[in-house]
């Protein structure tokens, strides 16, 4: 149970709310007994032919009423039995058909009242808990956007998303509905057995004897419960990575007219997840069944018992029929628990791996320091590696401020590597990266990226709106986001688009053309206005002429402040104040694009094949 | 959420075509429903055993007698009558009669005790029955469910890629695993409860019926009363869980998305941002999923109260008859206890229909999935691809008159392509970004059809080919590589397990990327993630064209193969598909016009037509479009100089 707990955290802001819950559902327990207790003189008046009243108060209840300095449970009989007399002075004289009529409408509103309570307490349960699991999804994903980078290459993006989805659903049921069933289970139970003790002495002890078999098996199967919950989870996040992989390559899968390959493979996740469902669901069964069983020996064994005792003249049958009725009550909230323990196994087996998510260190932004960007950014005998492979090896780089340096290499040299260290995704394995000469890992990760900005060849626009896009949710003047878009050569599309700046652009951003959705997340660099650029292969998705149109508001991007540019594209590093030549992890040449031209054999194959 | 342009099928329909899915499972449904009526008898017998054990419950040692009506004396005095309903009077008080003289010889005790063991037995019987109906229902129920998963996903991967342009990825996903989710919790766990309910109220009926017919006709009165407030509310619940629907497919896709742009994310520190509008959405699923529960809670109470109103009168009706001696009070307890059960079974089967509209809005999105249409013949679905032969192009490839234009858009992308491509010739087009390049080409597989006019292979019109057999015969490489989940050589193989590993190796040579996988850890069977992440861009394409050397398809479609690819890388690549072109009839696109000098011939497109063909050469000396894109790549650029130096 130990994750459910840690996820019933959440309800914590709602505690005030939770306990005007339980109290209600006090409430509702309460009524839920004089609910029933008022049918015992029914029973009574029905069954004894020479009763005049519908109560029978005994004398030594009487007596206690008008008895001084009462105890607490002689005032709880004092009180019920003056009730009674209440009762019977308003009835005397009635008929019995009279009397039975007037009891059967006392029914009625508290029937009513038992009802009000019971919503009451659900409804607000219900709003605390699902307040809970907003608050849950919310920061799963805000952990997500947390987690460092290294993270991402290691999930599914389909295992992610069901965890954020499908994972939380059973906690809604869970803390939403099943703690307060398990909660009103007990109360229920508490005060019945209270009544039941008022009613019969006798028989109380022998429910209290045997009655706690009821609560034995009640985990019998929660664990194989559990086990197959957690295999049927990982079976949808198979098939939401399966139907990812399929959609996202279905061009792939219809060129080599491979439907029924992929479908076959997709049967066999599917069928897997139908026999774990089977399997849960009996065994889900089990327990109430095995509680039903027990129950319903312990009522066989008390009619026995009860039946002796009527027979030999110790105990009334009215006595006994709403001893009985009690009883019979005992097994809704007995179920009710062990439903609500299942249900809470299943949130359990969620939260697991709800917390494997949140257990996973986030990055730190506010760890550090903040540094000072005047004069360098200096990479130290770094070395870097990823997986068991080594990416990097010892590599001495000087980014000077206000310079343009750019980096080449055959792919898979460790371009991209470098990029991704100085933002800090990544840290050096071996050496150091230092701004003016600190150490980068001793400098708030909040600092980092605040003062650089990455354009990358994975061009990312969110759903939403191009302004939107270009601001990332910056406040800014409609005048700056034009200029920036102006700048970035994206004005004059964007303007054609249907609703201008407001256009939506999808997840995907099939509306736009590889060159227009480039050009966006340019206009999006430029707006941040960084002080340092990280541009990584960003224009090799662009044809020539979309290329060629965006020259000029790189060349301007460029020049404006510090810049690292991957690119293969000789016109854009071909005026960088200094080029890198990197190949294996290595740096192998530096110098102008002229001096590499003539000396670098690696450099003059990487540009004179085009 | 997913169609808005389809209109809505009756929710009555949507429910009954998820019902056919049971019907493969039929037998197991029907055992199941065989024993849920057995099961709803033995609680019957169970809660009729009230009547003997609280009669026998009287003080003194008296042997027990079963009250017998002077009415029921009298019809036993008397000749065994015709008319039906007194015969089946006549049968109960017979039986009763010869009951008591069993009784006279037992001791009340005694019988006490035979009456609970028999009850314990029942209730044993009970529970395994109710077990088995778990399984046999569940079953079928399960069973279903899992055919329509396989459905979607059959529909989905079935579609027209049309289908996939303009929808997200996260919706879809959403869609088959949520949605289906819905439905599976009304056919399994609901479907099951429902049977057993609807057998307890019919034996909780005919059981009170047995005992009074007038009162039980006001109780099935009622049954008709509580059904109008679960019906108000069902269709209030209905439009929450539509409104849930789409904000959790809102949310899938905000994940989707953060995960293909964290680097971005991070980089431009956007986190606050998207949180903000992830908060936004999940509040809003908040508000709906909260609304939805309150109504879920009512439901239960308001049928209480109805119900609460009819006890109160039956109480009244039965009590009075006690009073008057006509039933015993064991009968008054079977009455008030067997009514009483029989409120749980309708909380129950109202609750369901929360289920059932759930499962019905869900329903109506897996069939707009379902229902649009395939792209392929049904006929064709089945048949196994590899066995029939490639299509090999012995004269050419005729474009006729191609025009086409997306069905939901008004503009033509292609306007009157004409063009015939030899047999074994390399055929290269150029032009803008947005000319209409992908979709030229895309037209040869069919992933589109044309609007007007149409494509030929040696006269023959493409469309009459078996759709399989057709795209067997065309090799595509894209810009995007996609690798599968799996093994390298999974990869290059894709689902072909007669391929062996020499030819995998052999394509993979040919393909230059036998050196690089030869050096991973596991080599061939290294595992490549949902991403490929662990191979660079250059080594994936590679991948990607040993995948079509394998095939050797007579048709090749270059679409940006080597766009994304740095020099080197492409140098390699590009060698690779040199050999792959050889003697293929081959569509390059590229922008990258130094790749396609060699081309047989150039198509330039501009805005969907064609504007000038011919041979690098011929189009440079005509000066067009084609001239002044070269120039803009290439002139006063260093590039050019240091092409000339070589």
């Amino acid at each position: 149970m130990g994750s459910f707990f840690k996820i019933l955290r959440f309800i914590l802001p709602y505690k005030f709310i939770f306990i005007v819950a339980v109290l209600f559902s006090i409430l509702f327990s309460l009524s839920n007994g004089v609910t029933i207790y008022a049918i015992v003189p029914l029973f009574d008046t029905l069954s004894d032919k020479d009763r005049t009243t519908l109560f029978i108060v005994p004398e030594s209840e009487r007596a206690l009423i008008a008895k001084d300095g009462k105890t607490l449970y002689e005032h709880a009989v004092a009180t019920q039995a003056g009730a009674k007399l209440f009762v019977n002075d308003r009835l005397a004289g009635k008929s019995k058909l009279e009397m039975l009529t007037a009891l059967a409408f006392a029914v009625v509103p508290l029937i009513f009242l038992r009802a009000l309570f019971d919503f009451i307490a659900r409804a607000l349960f219900s709003y605390a808990g699902n307040r809970a699991v907003l608050n849950i999804r919310r920061r799963l994903f805000l952990h997500l956007l947390q987690l460092p980078y290294a993270y991402f290459h290691r999930s599914r993006s389909g295992e992610l998303m069901s965890r954020i989805t499908k994972d939380v659903m059973p906690l809604t049921t869970a803390v939403s509905g099943e703690v307060y069933n398990f909660l009103a289970g007990f109360l229920l139970i508490i005060t019945n057995v209270t009544i039941l003790a008022f009613v019969s002495w006798k028989l109380i002890i022998f429910i209290l004897v045997v009655g706690p078999l009821i609560a034995l098996p009640i985990n019998f199967f929660s664990n194989k419960v559990r086990r197959y919950t957690r295999k049927i989870q990982e079976g949808f996040a198979d098939i939401s990575a399966h139907l990812n992989e399929s959609i996202g390559g279905i061009k792939v899968i219809k060129s080599f007219a491979m439907e029924h390959f992929e479908r076959e493979q997709f049967d066999e996740i599917n069928r897997a997840i139908f026999l774990r469902d089977l399997k849960k669901r009996i065994f889900q069964n089990l327990n109430p069944g095995i509680v039903q069983v027990l129950g319903s020996s312990i009522a066989v064994a008390l009619f026995a018992f009860g039946g002796y005792q009527i027979i030999n003249g110790e105990l009334s049958s009215s006595e006994f029929v709403f001893f009985l009725i009690l009883v019979l009550n005992l097994f809704e909230p007995t179920q009710m628990i062990s439903n609500a323990t299942n249900e809470m196994k299943s949130a359990e087996a969620a939260s697991e791996r709800i917390f494997m998510i949140l257990d996973f260190p986030t990055e730190e932004y506010q760890k550090g320091r903040a540094g000072t960007f005047e004069r360098s950014i200096g990479l130290r005998g770094l070395s870097f590696t990823y997986a068991d492979e080594q990416v990097l090896h010892g590599i001495d780089l000087e980014i000077p401020k206000g310079r343009t340096v750019a980096i080449v290499g055959p792919s898979g040299s460790g371009k991209s590597t470098i990029i991704n260290l100085i933002p800090g995704f990544y840290y050096p394995t071996a050496g150091a990266l230092e701004f003016d000469g600190t150490d980068n890992r001793e400098l708030t990760l909040d600092w980092l990226r605040e003062k650089t900005s990455m354009v990358t060849q994975e061009v990312f626009l969110f759903n939403g709106t191009v302004l939107e896009n270009i601001t990332c949710g910056a406040p800014s003047t409609r005048e700056r986001v034009e200029e920036a878009a102006r700048i970035a050569h994206a004005h004059d599309f964007i303007m054609r688009l249907p609703n201008g700046y407001d256009t939506e652009v999808g997840e995907r951003g099939v509306l736009l053309s590889g060159g227009e959705r480039q050009r966006i997340t340019i206009a999006r660099a430029i707006f941040d206005n960084p002080e340092i650029l990280l541009f990584d292969e960003a224009t090799s998705a662009l044809d020539a002429e979309s290329e060629r149109a965006i020259q000029d508001s790189l060349e301007y991007l460029f020049k404006t402040r510090t810049s690292v540019v991957i690119s293969h594209r000789l016109s854009t590093i071909q005026n960088a104040d200094i080029i890198y030549v990197i190949e294996r992890g290595r740096i192998i040449d530096r110098g102008s694009h002229a001096e590499l031209l003539e000396r670098c054999p690696t450099y003059r194959l990487l540009f004179t094949q085009g | 959420m997913l169609p808005d342009d389809r209109p809505t099928k009756k929710p009555r329909k949507t429910f009954f075509r998820i019902l056919a899915f049971l019907s493969p499972y039929r037998r197991q449904f029907i055992i199941g429903t065989l024993l849920a009526l057995a099961f709803s008898v033995t609680n019957g017998i169970s809660l009729y055993s009230v009547v003997p054990l609280f009669n026998t419950l009287t003080p003194g040692t008296e042997r027990y007698q079963i009250h017998i009506s002077e009415k029921d004396q009298r019809l036993l005095s008397g000749e065994r009558p015709a008319e039906l309903m007194e015969r089946v009077n006549y049968h109960k008080a017979s039986v009763k009669l010869s009951l008591n003289h069993l009784f006279q010889k037992t001791e009340k005790f005694t019988l006490l005790l035979y009456i609970c063991g028999g009850l314990f037995v029942v209730i044993i019987i009970r529970v395994l029955l109710e077990l088995a109906v778990v399984y046999f229902i569940g079953y079928a129920g399960y069973g279903a469910i899992t055919d329509i998963r396989r459905a979607v996903y059959n529909a989905l991967i079935n579609l027209p890629l049309s289908f996939f342009h303009r929808r997200k990825t996260g919706t879809l996903i959403s869609n088959i695993i949520y949605d289906t989710d819905l439905v599976s919790g009304a056919l399994s766990n609901q479907l099951r409860k429902f049977v057993i309910n609807v057998f307890i109220v019919i034996t909780h009926l005919s059981l009170l019926l047995y005992l009074n017919t007038n009162l039980t006709l006001g109780a099935i009165g009622m049954l008709v009363l509580i059904t109008i407030p679960i019906t108000i509310m069902g269709r209030s619940f209905k439009r929450y869980t539509d409104i849930e629907q789409d904000k959790t497919a809102e949310i899938s896709s905000m994940v989707v998305e953060t995960v293909a742009g964290i680097r971005i994310i991070k980089s431009h520190r956007m986190e606050g941002f998207q949180l903000e509008r992830f908060t936004k959405t999940a509040q809003r699923l908040f508000a709906k999923v909260y609304k939805k529960s309150l109504v879920d809670i009512l439901r239960p109470h308001v049928i209480e109260i109805v119900a609460s109103f009819f006890v109160v009168f039956l109480l009244i009706g039965v009590g009075s008859k006690v009073l008057s001696g006509e039933y015993s009070k064991g009968e008054f307890l079977f009455y008030i206890l067997t009514f009483l059960f029989l409120i749980d079974p309708l909380k129950q089967i109202a609750n369901m229909n929360n289920q059932v509209k759930q499962a019905e809005s869900a329903g109506e999105r897996i069939f707009g999935v379902i229902d649009e249409p395939h792209e392929i013949p049904p006929d064709e679905r089945g048949a196994d691809a590899s066995l029939l032969p490639l299509i090999a192009p012995k004269e050419e490839i005729r474009f006729s008159g191609v025009s086409f234009k997306y069905t939901d858009e008004t503009e033509y992308v292609l306007r009157d392509i004409s063009i015939s491509v030899p047999a074994g010739a390399r055929i290269a087009i150029v032009g803008r970004s947005g000319a209409g390049k992908t979709t030229l080409v895309d037209l040869v597989p069919r992933f589109y059809s044309p609007s007007a006019g149409s494509i030929s292979i040696d006269g023959v019109d493409i469309a009459t080919y078996p759709l399989k057999q057709l795209r067997n015969s065309i090799g595509i490489v894209t810009q995007d590589v996609f690798l599968f989940n799996g093994t390298i050589a999974e990869n290059i193989a894709y689902g072909h397990r007669e391929f062996s590993r020499d030819r995998v190796e052999e394509a993979a040579r040919m393909a230059n990327s036998h050196d690089f996988i030869s050096r991973l850890p596991n080599g061939y069977e290294t595992v490549i993630g949902e991403r490929g992440i662990t191979l660079s861009g250059g080594e994936r394409q590679r991948v990607a064209i040993a995948r079509s050397i394998l095939r050797n398809p007579p048709i090749l479609i270059l679409d940006e193969a080597t766009s994304s690819l740095d020099t080197e890388s492409e140098r390699l690549v590009q060698g690779a598909l040199e050999r792959l072109m050889n003697d293929r009839t081959s569509f390059v696109i590229a922008h990258r016009l130094s790749t396609v000098t060699g081309a047989d011939r150039i198509i330039v497109l501009e805005r969907g037509a064609i504007v000038e063909t011919g041979t690098h050469d011929e189009l440079l000396a005509k000066g067009g479009i084609y001239k002044s894109l070269y120039e803009i790549q290439f002139a006063d650029t260093p590039e050019r100089a240091a092409r000339e130096e070589a």
